[in-house]
């Protein structure tokens, strides 16, 4: 199962009514859904309206979905909407100028490509949070590091880990949530100083 | 420090069910296993989801990592528990079995017995020429009676 599988399965979930799968599919994409709204929208509250909207309407569209595309372009191509109407009803510019988002929700380059309106404190959180990460693997045990880095950064399958590690593939599930817990433990007392906000 | 000491990552006793369900969790994220084995109601199980993907995001594409509101994600709860779950019959709907039938329903009642007549009087229509009723009027006037009895004993 892939990644897009994962959320398709969520997805079934959500449409046979189980609504603790869309907390699941929220807290999976509520940043990056940020991050795109924060390039059309400058304001912090309006962002969380609108991305509550694109959430909501996503929730509501759910029964429709098909799975013709993977569920986070779609979300994307929501949000993209949402931003719009928002900004046309408001009678505002994008707060990035060169803001021109085709109709084609598919295509996210010029977005990507666009300057965030992350806070210098958000953008220190960030860099913080980034480098403890990296700092936990590089002292993980030599099996977890590899199991990991395996899986996050080269996107290799358990299967493809176990060949490449030579081990069976239970023992790739367990240093990949060891690795997992080693760091989480780590970063558990930065996701927890933020006040008013949450990961 | 040469490695991180795994003994104090454990957690404690009170998560102990967390820690039954992350392994799952975590291999669940990864495609390995299926949702129904994890409880997704349990709060602990959704920190976790949230802690895993920021390392993900941390490692293959930090500039997402910005942490969302607590407005947000208390104004977001909310608004999805307002929603209906879908799946399920709408509570606003009323049930078939209560709705008052319509006129062509009401209508449609009286058609079973409109149809037998019909159909009585297409077999005698047929029948007439082969059983020798049409000897005279006689015979098409019995046919009629018979007729008009078997529609009056069906309407």
């Amino acid at each position: 199962m892939t990644e897009r599988q994962v959320d398709a399965d969520l997805v079934a979930r959500v449409q046979q009514g189980d609504k603790q799968a869309f907390d699941l599919l929220v807290l999976k994409y509520q940043r990056k859904i940020q991050r795109l709204l924060s390039r059309m929208i400058r304001d912090p509250s309006d962002i969380d309206d609108v991305m509550q909207e694109t959430f909501i309407k996503a929730y509501r569209a759910l029964p429709q979905f098909r799975g013709e595309s993977a569920f986070y372009t779609w979300l994307y191509r929501i949000a993209i909407n949402t931003g719009r109407n928002w900004l046309s009803t408001e009678g505002r510019r994008p707060s990035s100028p060169g803001l021109n988002i085709s109709d084609d929700g598919e295509t996210f380059d010029e977005i990507d490509n666009l300057t965030d309106n992350n806070t210098p404190e958000s953008a220190l959180t960030s860099h913080e949070i980034a480098a403890t990460v990296n700092s936990v693997i590089e002292q993980l045990p030599a099996e977890l590091r590899t199991a990991i880095v395996l899986r996050e950064i080269d996107g290799l399958s358990y299967e493809e880990i176990a060949e490449t590690m030579a081990c069976p593939i239970g023992t790739v599930r367990s240093r990949i949530f060891r690795a997992r817990e080693a760091i989480a433990a780590k970063l558990r007392p930065l996701l927890d100083t933020h006040g008013d906000r949450r990961w | 420090m040469t490695s991180v000491d795994l003994q104090n990552t454990l957690l404690s006793d009170e998560d102990m069910a967390t820690r039954d369900a992350a392994p799952s969790l975590s291999a669940y994220m990864d495609g390995q296993g299926h949702s129904r084995e994890i409880d997704l109601a349990d709060s602990q199980v959704m920190q976790c989801w949230s802690q895993y993907h920021v390392i993900r995001d941390a490692l293959t594409d930090p500039s997402s990592l910005t942490p969302v509101s607590e407005s947000f994600a208390a104004r977001m709860s909310a608004a999805l528990a307002r929603e209906p779950a879908h799946g399920q019959p709408d509570p606003q709907e009323k049930p078939v079995a209560s709705r008052r039938p319509g006129f062509w329903e009401r209508a449609g009642l009286a058609w079973p017995g409109l149809a037998m007549a019909s159909a009585v009087a297409s077999v005698v229509w047929i029948a007439q020429p082969l059983l020798g009723l049409q000897e005279g009027v006689g015979g098409l006037a019995q046919c009629r009676k018979l007729l008009r009895a078997h529609l009056r004993r069906l309407i």
